[in-house]
């Protein structure tokens, strides 16, 4: 067990696991400045031409994730087999406690039926996923995570619940 | 008489000086022989024996010996180049990792960023590469960025260079994802090297079939294509006539 940490994001990963927390730069503008931790952009959870905080996002997977994976597990979703799982939480800032992000708390107690193949972002044969949008400390995330779907997926969502018990979301630095 | 102790001790001096010089360029003939060693052929490179039996090897002075039977291997935990948190998944994973000790001032290793930098690399058995350097407080983070391949996953701990007690660089550990044990290790001075190594100690283990172990499968299916395509024993197709002689002329001289 491993605990990883970072921008106000923490988690223990599983022996085995793949894990990063990063904050997001990809698809500001040049020139932008992260020196304090705001930048300008057109993309990536802000307006634009206004001023926001990069979105800073976790990954976890008990399959590689390769260095140049997307932000959503684009890259390592694709080599998850029955059994494996891939877990994103992606900051959203600036948009706590919006409508969309009304639910207070991250979800830490999935069910098997909330995996559903609609929910996926890509969908591929085998595997079915979930999103789930909520604020906690002020930050608003979308939890999306993705698994190899197997005759019983009960362990598999027992896995996803453990992980995000052990995640910490503390107030964005 | 006090001319002759002096011409003697003269004389004595001098040629102490002359054998001074001379093992002083003894010992440079030898440290540059060292080094072309080092980096022409590969130093060490082991399966850990599962069966048991110490392999024979010869080290080079400063390259630990590997280590001995079913060593467990370590998940990898640090930074990114850029000061992400990272953890690498190696014990239990699906898929074997090998995991490439580098630094950012050894020459030897400047060989190797610059083979990874050049795309994809094809690991024995199908498993992944992993470069992990020395943590920020040993390494330069800005040093690593540069060199780092952006295709590559490279992770900054100084705490897996000690889990594998990684004395020298470039050093690599190939650990068997399944059953988290390190299977081979060594060091060497180019991935070509590495690469054919690490695929014989896995052929050796029984972990990887050895490449053209099914050439008599590869020859049934050449033939079965050929004679779908109508090509049968004796064909002329498989007899071309030689091509005519052409007349060679030497060139104008201008």
């Amino acid at each position: 067990m491993t605990a990883l940490s970072g921008y106000g994001l923490a988690v223990t990963l599983p022996s085995g696991w793949d894990g990063r927390i990063y904050r997001r730069t990809k698809g500001l503008v040049s020139g932008a400045s992260l020196s304090d931790g705001t930048a300008t952009s057109g993309s990536a959870g802000g307006q634009a031409g206004t001023s926001f905080r990069p979105p800073v996002v976790l990954q976890a997977a008990n399959v590689p994730i390769p260095a140049t994976a997307g932000d959503f597990g684009g890259g390592a979703v694709e080599q998850v087999g029955p059994g494996g799982i891939v877990a994103v939480l992606f900051e959203y800032p600036g948009s706590a406690g919006t409508a969309l992000f009304r639910s207070q708390g991250i979800p830490r107690n999935l069910k098997p039926r909330d995996f559903d193949r609609a929910t996926l972002q890509r969908a591929i044969a085998g595997h079915v996923g979930v999103q789930r949008f909520f604020t906690e400390s002020g930050r608003a995330f979308c939890l999306y995570a993705v698994l190899g779907d197997q005759p019983d997926r009960t362990p598999l969502v027992a896995a996803v619940n453990d992980l995000l018990g052990t995640v910490v979301l503390q107030p964005a630095p | 008489m006090v001319v002759l102790v002096v011409i003697e001790g003269v004389a004595v001096a001098l040629l102490g000086v002359l054998v001074a010089g001379l093992l002083r360029t003894h010992a440079d003939i030898l440290r540059s022989l060292h080094r072309l060693e080092i980096a022409d052929r590969p130093v060490a490179i082991s399966l850990s024996e599962a069966r048991g039996a110490e392999p024979d090897l010869r080290l080079r002075p400063g390259v630990p010996r590997p280590r001995g039977v079913t060593k467990p291997g370590f998940d990898v935990a640090g930074t990114t180049p850029t000061g992400d948190a990272v953890q690498i998944g190696v014990v239990g994973a699906g898929e074997s990792t090998v995991l490439a000790f580098l630094s950012s001032g050894c020459q030897t290793c400047a060989e190797f960023w610059r083979a990874f930098a050049t795309g994809a690399v094809a690991v024995p058995g199908g498993g992944r590469l992993v470069i992990v350097t020395k943590g920020p407080d040993e390494e330069s983070p800005a040093s690593i960025q540069s060199l780092a391949p952006p295709a590559a996953t490279t992770v900054m701990s100084t705490a897996a260079w000690a889990d594998y007690r990684v004395r020298v660089v470039p050093y690599f550990v190939y650990v068997h994802g399944p059953s988290g044990e390190v299977v081979g290790e060594g060091a060497a001075g180019s991935w070509a090297q590495i690469s054919s190594l690490l695929e014989q100690a896995l052929v050796d283990g029984g972990l990887l079939e050895r490449v053209g172990a099914n050439s008599d499968d590869r020859h049934g299916r050449i033939d079965a294509e050929l004679m779908a395509a109508g090509i049968h024993p004796g064909h002329p197709s498989l007899y071309p006539a030689p091509l005519p002689q052409v007349p060679t002329s030497r060139p104008n001289a201008i």
